[in-house]
């Protein structure tokens, strides 16, 4: 039996710096190929296409021709025309999150995908995790219970760069931050975000220009609600890893606390400043990529769709709308 | 010798008891409740007598002070009456379940000129205090955001007084007001508060509310009594230079995992310190103690714990309207 052909994957823009990981779990993945990085920027093309064993490709259409699916690592501000450009070209697409900085561009780009007969994932590695199916499956069991309220943490370092500019970002800490629990919320509880209340502040980077603090409290569907700290607090220089993902969720039945990143091994060594905590656990990003490989192969829906990925764009956007109004908004 | 005198003998009242009951400097000489067995007993603890009455305590001449530990919403009955027979008054915390009630028990005890202060004894617990000191000295630079959060199960207590929201305020009112007079001591009096709470669950209740303080720091305290069992404490005070953070199961010294029959779990979780040389419930004894022979004013006055009400009491108006509430520096 001949096996069938590997699946050619193209990564559009590395300049966020998940694209490393992708490329790695591309590299270990059986039946998939890493065939070209395309990227705006020729210097860091050429850079990364060589750590990642790949072509560079200066030309998006030739970049698109040469591929079946593609994963989107640009710039957040650039996903809407990257992802469109691909669905013209009739190429799947794995969109890094935020999916976009405003509610209407992730709605285009799932009516472009959605007409254009393409695949369109937003990439959530979070839910791809075992504890994740773990919460999920206790509460449509029933063994939780129903949702009373959920504490939600995403913390990490001032990832600067891009990140900070907001005419490429669309936002800081918050934009940055409230979609992987916004989204692993909905995921586990299988209920919507309703309402939004923020708090956001430049408190760590004075100079910053874009928020690096904050705190959302949040209303969900079945009555429940729950808190969210997306703030870049956790101390650059001396943090032992990139930050955190947690969520508490207490229930009728029970409490549930979930740390993404707990499974690690702590470091200290001589040559290193600080200490650094090592994974060993479930790898969300490999996870995550796999999934979209067998959702191209399978023509099913990765795990997290276009509409999972605007739905946590609209929690960002009304989290902004409530920063602006003062009050607490629907969403 | 500061004689003093126990009202309600339930799982605070035995406590502070206790701890009075060793002093050098102060004995308990009588305790009253209204169950006649709970006082008995606690008395029979304590060696000390059972008085006739609340009334009958607060009049004793042989008494110069006394300890408030009954259900919140008689404080202001007990803590007028002493004040108005001259003594001085530990008061558990909350101060009380409404603002008018508070400023009454207060202008009481100013107008007899007796010396009150009331119980929120996070303020001794030493994480508590050393991670306060380390933001006020500049260790981890500028402060921004500070996340505190407390979770046990839900209380048991006389009457379910607990389950009375009416009377206890529920989770917010009796628990995260520990959280929230912390939090006001560090980073200083609240602008704005907004909350949630859960309503409408019978044995369950938590809380989690959003303060904007005056110094623009954005902090996250979040009360829990829907834990089947345990009692957790978590701090976290992110700033421009670093990061300070704690909790209960990782900063325990020794942990035991006890053979068990019947049921799980305390009916009221009363956590300390963990340490042989400071209870952080004998120091706030010892504080007030202190300041009635003649010492400085404690670490907690019944005016902090007004400010501390004050918000805990907007948080509440706030989960009830679904909106922030604005104190504008009103929640000291």
């Amino acid at each position: 039996m001949n096996a069938a052909p590997d699946l050619k994957i193209a990564i559009l823009s590395a300049a966020h710096l998940h694209a490393d990981s992708y490329a790695a779990a591309l590299r270990d993945l059986a039946g998939v190929t890493l065939v070209v990085l395309w990227d705006n920027d020729a210097a860091r093309g050429h850079e990364k296409a060589g750590e990642y064993g790949t072509e560079f490709e200066p030309d998006l259409d030739a970049a698109l021709n040469e591929c079946d699916a593609v994963i989107i690592c640009s710039e957040n501000i650039r996903h809407r025309e990257l992802t469109e450009r691909a669905a013209a070209a009739g190429k799947h697409a794995l969109c890094e999150k935020p999916l976009a900085t405003t509610v209407e561009d992730a709605r285009a780009m799932i009516e472009t995908c959605a007409k254009a007969g393409v695949l369109l994932g937003t990439a959530f590695p979070v839910r791809h995790c075992g504890p994740a199916f773990q919460m999920r499956d206790a509460i449509s069991s029933g063994a939780l219970g129903s949702v009373l309220m959920i504490r939600g943490a995403n913390r990490g370092t001032n990832p600067g760069g891009w990140f900070v500019d907001p005419d490429l970002s669309g936002g800081g800490a918050v934009t940055d931050h409230t979609v992987h629990i916004a989204d692993l919320i909905r995921f586990v509880t299988d209920e919507e975000i309703t309402s939004v209340y923020a708090e956001a502040d430049t408190h760590f980077y004075p100079d910053l220009g874009v928020e690096d603090c904050g705190l959302l409290m949040m209303g969900l569907s079945g009555g429940g609600f729950a808190s969210l700290d997306p703030s870049w607090s956790r101390p650059n220089q001396a943090y032992p890893s990139w930050g955190d993902v947690r969520m508490q969720l207490t229930g009728t039945g029970g409490v549930a606390t979930f740390d993404y990143t707990a499974q690690h091994t702590e470091l200290y060594a001589n040559a290193r400043v600080r200490a650094a905590e090592m994974p060993w656990g479930d790898d969300g990003d490999q996870l995550m990529v796999a999934d979209f490989a067998e959702a191209v192969r399978e023509n099913r829906s990765p795990l997290a769709s276009g509409e999972d990925g605007l739905r946590a764009v609209e929690v960002v956007a009304a989290a902004y709308e409530s920063l602006r109004t003062g009050r607490s908004v629907e969403v | 010798m500061i004689s003093t005198g126990v009202i309600g003998a339930g799982n605070m009242g035995r406590y502070h008891g206790g701890i009075l009951s060793r002093q050098p400097d102060a004995c308990v000489v009588a305790v009253a409740d209204t169950s006649a067995e709970r006082a008995q007993s606690l008395a029979d603890a304590l060696g000390c007598r059972v008085a006739a009455s609340a009334a009958e305590l607060i009049e004793s001449a042989e008494i110069d002070a006394v300890v408030v530990t009954t259900p919140t919403a008689a404080h202001r009955l007990y803590v007028e009456a002493a004040a108005n027979a001259g003594k001085h008054i530990f008061c558990e915390k909350p101060l009380a379940r409404t603002m008018k009630e508070a400023e009454a028990m207060i202008a009481a005890a100013e107008r007899a000129g007796v010396k009150m202060s009331v119980g929120h004894v996070v303020r001794w617990f030493p994480q508590y205090e050393q991670i306060r000191r380390s933001v006020l000295d500049g260790t981890i630079g500028k402060p921004g955001t500070a996340r505190v959060t407390r979770g046990a199960s839900f209380p048991r207590a006389t009457n379910d007084w607990y389950a009375d929201y009416e009377q206890s305020g529920g989770v917010m009112l009796d628990m995260v007001i520990h959280d929230l007079d912390w939090l006001l001591w560090t980073f200083g009096p609240v602008r704005r508060v907004f909350a949630r709470r859960i309503e409408g669950q019978p044995g369950y209740d938590g809380g989690m509310i959003s303060l904007r303080h005056e110094s623009g720091v954005i902090s996250y305290a979040e009360g829990n009594w829907s834990y089947p069992s345990g009692f957790y404490t978590s701090v976290e005070v992110a700033g421009d230079d670093g990061l300070l953070m704690g909790d209960n199961t990782s900063t325990s010294p020794l942990r035991m995992d006890m053979r068990e029959d019947g049921v799980s779990g305390a009916a009221v979780e009363v956590p300390t310190g963990g340490s042989r040389s400071a209870d952080p419930y004998e120091m706030e004894l010892r504080d007030w103690l202190g300041w009635i022979a003649g010492g400085p004013p404690p670490r907690c006055t019944a005016t902090d714990a007004l400010d501390a009400l004050r918000v805990a009491l907007a948080a509440l108006e706030s989960a009830e309207t679904r909106q922030p509430v604005e104190l504008n520096g009103g929640g000291r």
